[in-house]
């Protein structure tokens, strides 16, 4: 048994941590955001030479290889430096599906574009009124005179708007599920680009009857196949935001606690007061239980048991939306005004965290999915 | 034991009722109720036209201008304001200064200011939290030297909330460093177009300026401004955040946004593409919610019916801000989680956007949603922290 960190993993950790000191301090960060657009592009190919993209990736494709440990080490640090890189989205995502989905010619073809080449895809995963369910698909391909057309509304795409293509996956009378690529220039469906409460950006896409060659169908595969791979992708990249979720309470529970003992009232650090303390310690637990769920659920994907992996995911992001959420309340508390400004880094990471407890499924819904697997 | 409202408490309501349909345009009426910022403007005319009505100071005395109202309609008037999504009125004049000139002012200032504040004339902000005193608010440091007939004032003021729209700032000072930091303090109000005075944006967590910093530089200010005496300060700044607690449990505007959240509940699909609403989980959360909204109404209830026999609400009012505040957030995290992804987006900043070629397939009702719920964090730390709250409970209340 071994839950540590190996020596390769703590040399991505300090490379990662000494990339951010130096590239994305807050005020850094501040810059970039309110560029146009240019500074975030460079800091994202300044840190693909650290070999950031290769590494969720085989060897075979032109990755890295590394493994689920490597990956979420990685990402921890970018909660933890409020990384504007959508790396999750741009990266994780659309190269998840290349992997599960495409046949080996595409699979190395486009793994290869998307982590040595500077070409962006983006997976639209999310419909209005399936709320979190990726499952659901609502979205129609349909066929007229032998040609394909498209209809339905995508929502909350993210990293969207900085992409090449984006793949839309669809439904078919017959159950059949497409992959299909679309120009994301294209001026034949309606598109809303928005701001999402972290600064990173999102596309809501509606397509009313777009048509796209069969070329552009990256996939096709029947509907019970697709929910079995989806699946398998979903609890990766859960992990993966309950990953940078843990960089992201990490950091808070550091700034807290920093101010508690800096910042004084009634003559004495307000840290001095044992109600204050407990509160503390109460968050300290918390942070760490976090690391714990994160473990287990890392373990649970190298054992290959789909009933323990979905458990696991799960309990990651209830803790996530309930005892993570509650905590970094707290934070924002005990900073007082200070907490609620944004001019403090402290209510840029509730920000992230609110968005982050939200994403791929709240606590209800990870309750209910856990308990569909664990009846008996 | 009854809430029966008297024919006089009815016909009263249907009178609020009546006002409010005739003087609330629909524009208005949504931008509340979605949460749009409200201008300067806006409130101003609102309140002007609450006050023609002689409903602007429902708690003032009659000799002041004020109606006078039991407190079975002020909670009714307070209901139907909150209910039909008329914005907020701005409580730093009409409930904060104006209760402390009636007490402590002398008739001087008195018929100078109160006409005013009634009128929306002046708009007031609140001169308390610094950079290094919050919840220890006596040790502030702005200082006041008497010289002549005027005070020179320096320091900073901070979370001063639209202190960019004041014509009036009431405020604390230090006359003196002697004996405790409560004895030293004074109350003075200070007129915004002074030379030497700087307002400063301070932007909030959801992206809106609502507060500032206020810099004080050699601020004359006529030593007739003071209220009460020099260093009573603290004495009528007590007697003013007693005040302020009842007024941000804000019943009426908690009880307006749960039925809100009911309806967006009656709109959304759970995870299984059932009506939220039917949603186990979510309808106990909201059960839970509205448990505790209820026990916050008639606690408050319990506090106006005992002010109606002549009883002053006391220390015990604190647990109105703890609970209310609490609840103003609960809510608010709940609305996230009832609107889903649509919930995250940061709409202020999207507001700005370019709106051609958009598809607006996102329904009004969530707009706003994430902004409310980050704007709502400040509920627990202003008026005195929650934490202060609880330090006043235990101290005044449970003799601890």
């Amino acid at each position: 048994m071994n839950l540590s960190l190996n020596e390769e993993q703590l040399l991505i950790k300090n490379s990662a941590e000494k990339f951010f000191l130096d590239n994305l301090s807050f005020e850094q960060r501040n810059k970039i955001l309110t560029s146009d657009g240019k500074l975030c592009e460079d800091l994202i190919l300044k840190s693909k030479e650290l070999g950031w993209y290769g590494l969720p990736f085989d060897q075979k494709f032109g990755g890295l290889g590394g493994n689920i440990t490597d990956v979420m080490t990685l990402i921890e640090t970018f909660g933890a430096s409020l990384h504007i890189d959508p790396y999750i989205f741009s990266l994780l995502l659309p190269g998840k599906i290349i992997e599960h989905f495409f046949d080996e010619d595409k699979k190395s073809h486009y793994l290869d574009k998307i982590i040595n080449d500077n070409i962006k895809l983006a997976y639209c995963f999310a419909e209005p009124n399936i709320r979190f369910d990726i499952h659901k698909l609502n979205c129609k391909v349909y066929l007229e005179e032998n040609k394909y057309f498209l209809k339905g509304k995508k929502m909350l795409v993210l990293a969207a708007d900085r992409a090449n293509s984006i793949i839309v996956p669809a439904i078919d009378k017959d159950k059949n599920v497409y992959l299909v690529k679309i120009d994301n220039t294209s001026k034949n469906f309606l598109s809303n680009k928005y701001k999402i409460i972290d600064d990173s950006d999102a596309v809501d896409y509606e397509f009313d009857g777009f048509e796209f060659n069969e070329n552009d169908i990256l996939v096709k595969l029947n509907y019970e196949e697709y929910k079995k791979k989806i699946s398998i992708i979903f609890d990766y990249l859960t992990l993966a935001v309950c990953s940078e979720a843990l960089g992201v309470i990490e950091k808070m529970y550091k700034l807290t606690l920093e101010y508690v003992k800096t910042r004084e009232q009634f003559g004495k650090r307000i840290g001095d007061f044992q109600v204050i303390q407990h509160r503390m310690v109460e968050m300290y637990i918390i942070k760490e239980e976090m690391r714990s769920l994160n473990c287990s659920a890392q373990v649970s994907f190298s054992n290959n048991d789909p009933k323990e992996r979905i458990k696991s995911i799960s309990l990651n992001k209830i803790f996530l939306d309930t005892k993570a959420k509650e905590a970094a309340q707290d934070c924002i508390q005990l900073h007082g005004g200070m907490g609620v400004a944004n001019e403090m880094s402290i209510g840029h990471f509730f920000k992230k965290l609110t968005f982050l407890s939200m994403l791929f499924g709240d606590s209800d819904y990870h309750y209910k999915r856990y308990e569909l697997v664990d009846k008996i | 034991m009854n809430i029966e409202f008297s024919k006089d408490d009815l016909e009263f309501q249907q009178k609020v009722r009546n006002f409010i349909s005739k003087n609330l345009s629909n524009e208005l009426r949504n931008k509340v109720a979605n949460g749009s910022e409200i201008s300067k403007e806006e409130i101003i005319s609102w309140q002007k036209a609450l006050h023609k009505e002689n409903l602007f100071a429902p708690g003032w005395k009659k000799e002041f201008g004020g109606a006078e109202l039991s407190a079975s309609k002020r909670y009714i008037l307070d209901q139907e304001l909150a209910l039909a999504d008329t914005p907020t009125i701005i409580p730093f004049g009409v409930t904060m200064i104006g209760p402390v000139l009636m007490h402590y002012g002398t008739p001087k200032q008195q018929s100078f200011f109160l006409p005013k504040i009634l009128n929306s004339d002046h708009w007031w902000c609140q001169g308390y939290s610094e950079p290094g005193s919050g919840s220890d608010l006596a040790s502030l440091k702005t200082k006041a030297i008497l010289k002549g007939d005027k005070y020179i004032i320096n320091g900073t003021k901070t979370w001063t909330t639209l202190a960019q729209y004041a014509d009036w700032m009431f405020c604390l000072v230090r006359t003196s460093f002697e004996g405790k930091p409560q004895e030293g303090i004074s109350f003075i109000m200070i007129d915004m177009k002074t030379k030497g005075i700087t307002v400063d944006p301070i932007i909030t967590l959801d992206g809106a300026h609502e507060i500032n910093t206020v810099y004080l530089e050699d601020v004359e200010v006529p030593r007739e401004n003071i209220i009460f005496e020099e260093n009573k300060g603290w004495t009528v700044a007590k007697f003013l955040l007693s005040h302020e607690r009842t007024s941000i449990a804000a019943v009426g505007k908690s009880i307006s946004a749960v039925k809100k959240l009911k309806q967006i509940a009656n709109i959304e699909l759970n995870n299984e593409g059932s009506l939220l609403i039917t949603d186990k989980r979510f309808r106990d959360r909201l059960t839970t919610l509205e448990m505790d909204l209820k026990a916050l109404e008639f606690t408050e209830l319990r506090i106006l019916s005992e002010e109606n026999k002549g009883v002053a609400p006391g220390p015990e009012a604190s647990l109105l801000k703890i609970r209310g505040s609490e609840i103003q957030q609960r809510i608010t995290e709940l609305t996230m989680n009832a609107v889903g992804y649509y919930g995250i987006s940061n709409d202020l900043a999207n507001s700005n956007a370019d709106r051609s070629n958009s598809n607006q397939f996102r329904p009004d009702y969530s707009q706003n949603t994430a902004a409310n719920y980050l704007n709502m964090r400040k509920t627990t730390i202003y008026g005195g922290s929650n934490e202060i709250q609880k330090n006043i409970l235990s101290k005044m209340v449970l003799g601890l």
